[in-house]
């Protein structure tokens, strides 16, 4: 993780109708799919850092949501620390990827989609609400469960509130045990470097902290 | 020359630390608190640690001890609300890992125990090298408890520096004093805030604090002849100074290592 000042390059609105982000930071410090950034500035609005989830990235910028209360405009600098953990790493042979959230809005699963796209893997996107303006290759499911008996890769998003609830899920439609699977879960992070230990998970192989060993997980780490 | 050196020279001198039989100077008066940084400086790499004058580590039980089931943090319209469990390795482990070596700082290990534990961690603590100083964290201690520190305190080899929470009532501290403590410490309150989930406690952080830490070192000045190191609410350097023009010998920095060292710290 290093720390670096990346410059607002725009404020948009996204498809779900969010504000957005697009900071720019030096391309060796750009996130990768999964990996969080954090934006830590005294002249912030909160005295908790910000955690970024990019939902988009390409080859000199990221844009996530605009972190509620903050009023950035084009120009401004923010400073930023990560990238956050090793992000999602699905399988060289993997070629047909499910990506869903089952219980929440996928953002956070685009710029994986975009690599997906880039790799020429077969690609099926789910979550609530759906997302709109998909590129024609992408396959939106409205019941991603029939799709887990296609994919050879997973990729699901969850937070702390459904996070069970997203377990169930996949156990529900794959009780025959899912093709590899990755986890991201989304929160809030105080530190982003293991020292404070509110990021703390209780996983099938103890406890484990997001911002040190996450925040991308493998579901067998998950259960155990 | 340095800015940040003339800066803390001209408000503070070093903080001098004793347990009558060895001494530790913290030049200049500024530590992180414990729990901001690990146990030897987890932020290595990003974060300068040149000016401060001592470490402290993230606190230490006798045993290992898992996080707390409800974790986490949120956020409050002052600051947030940050509530861990105190997670750490245990005393022995967490001892053998390495002290801050860029640069070299003394290393003060911060202790949570009970009274019966205590005794025995403050042996184990004094036994191993690179160990400058040690920090007591209490929760609500009732007078018994008291008595048990303030005695530690005083046969103690390093110097002990007794940490409380900002919400502990004025005459606790004049107890500690009484008690044999020989430097107190006073750090963020209890806090509760409403979650769509329910409601979720822990310590609180962030600029609010200041004016409760700043109310709370003039009272206690005015009867703590003891050195008093406040922590809480620092979040630049003109609040840094407020807090040791109030006569705090010390201070310590928590949330704003986390969200722009460089406010407080030159980098």
């Amino acid at each position: 993780m290093g720390s670096m000042v990346a410059t607002v390059e725009s404020i948009g609105r996204d498809v779900a109708g969010q504000d957005t982000v697009r900071l720019r930071c030096p391309p060796a410090s750009l996130p990768r799919p999964g990996q969080p950034m954090l934006a830590c500035q005294q002249a912030s609005s909160s005295a908790l850092v910000h955690t970024l989830y990019p939902i988009a990235i390409t080859a000199e910028a990221f844009t996530c949501r605009l972190p509620q209360g903050e009023r950035w405009l084009p120009a401004d600098q923010v400073g930023l620390r990560g990238p956050i953990g090793p992000g999602f790493q699905p399988p060289i042979a993997a070629r047909r990827w499910l990506l869903v959230a089952p219980h929440g809005d996928a953002g956070p699963l685009l710029p994986l989609m975009t690599r997906g796209l880039d790799t020429g893997v077969a690609l099926t996107l789910a979550g609530h609400p759906p997302v709109a303006g998909l590129p024609p290759e992408v396959e939106v499911a409205t019941e991603p469960e029939g799709a887990l008996a296609w994919a050879d890769y997973v990729a699901l998003l969850a937070d702390r509130q459904t996070l069970a609830a997203t377990m169930e899920w996949l156990d529900r439609h794959a009780p025959l045990g899912s093709p590899p699977a990755e986890l991201l879960l989304l929160d809030r992070l105080a530190c982003g470097f293991g020292a404070c230990g509110a990021c703390s998970l209780r996983t099938g192989h103890g406890w484990r902290w997001l911002c040190q060993d996450g925040p991308v997980f493998a579901l067998g780490e998950l259960r155990g | 020359m340095d800015p940040f050196l003339p800066w803390v020279s001209c408000v503070a001198k070093p903080l001098l630390l004793s347990s009558g039989k060895r001494e530790l100077e913290v030049d200049p008066p500024v530590m992180n608190a414990a729990g901001t940084l690990g146990w030897h400086n987890e932020a290595d790499g990003w974060l300068e640690l040149r000016h401060l004058g001592a470490f402290i580590t993230n606190p230490l039980s006798h045993h290992r001890r898992s996080p707390a089931a409800n974790a986490g943090v949120a956020e409050t319209a002052g600051g947030f609300v940050l509530h861990s469990g105190l997670p750490n390795p245990g005393l022995t482990a967490g001892l053998r890992k390495p002290p801050p070596a860029n640069p070299p700082l003394p290393r003060i290990v911060h202790l949570i125990g009970d009274p019966a534990e205590l005794e025995t961690m403050i042996l184990e603590t004094e036994a191993h090298e690179h160990v400058a100083a040690i920090e007591i964290g209490l929760e609500r201690p009732g007078p018994a408890l008291l008595q048990v520190v303030g005695r530690l305190s005083q046969s103690a080899e390093l110097p002990v520096v007794v940490r409380l929470g900002l919400d502990e009532p004025d005459d606790l501290f004049l107890e500690a004093a009484e008690a044999g403590c020989r430097a107190l410490s006073f750090g963020p309150a209890h806090g509760r805030v409403a979650r769509p989930e329910g409601p979720f406690g822990g310590r609180l952080y962030g600029p609010a604090m200041l004016p409760l830490m700043l109310a709370k070192l003039a009272r206690l000045r005015a009867y703590v002849s003891l050195p008093l190191i406040a922590a809480g609410g620092i979040g630049d350097r003109q609040s840094a100074h407020a807090m040791l023009d109030a006569g705090a010998d010390g201070i310590q920095l928590d949330f704003i290592l986390w969200l722009d060292p460089s406010a407080v710290l030159p980098l």
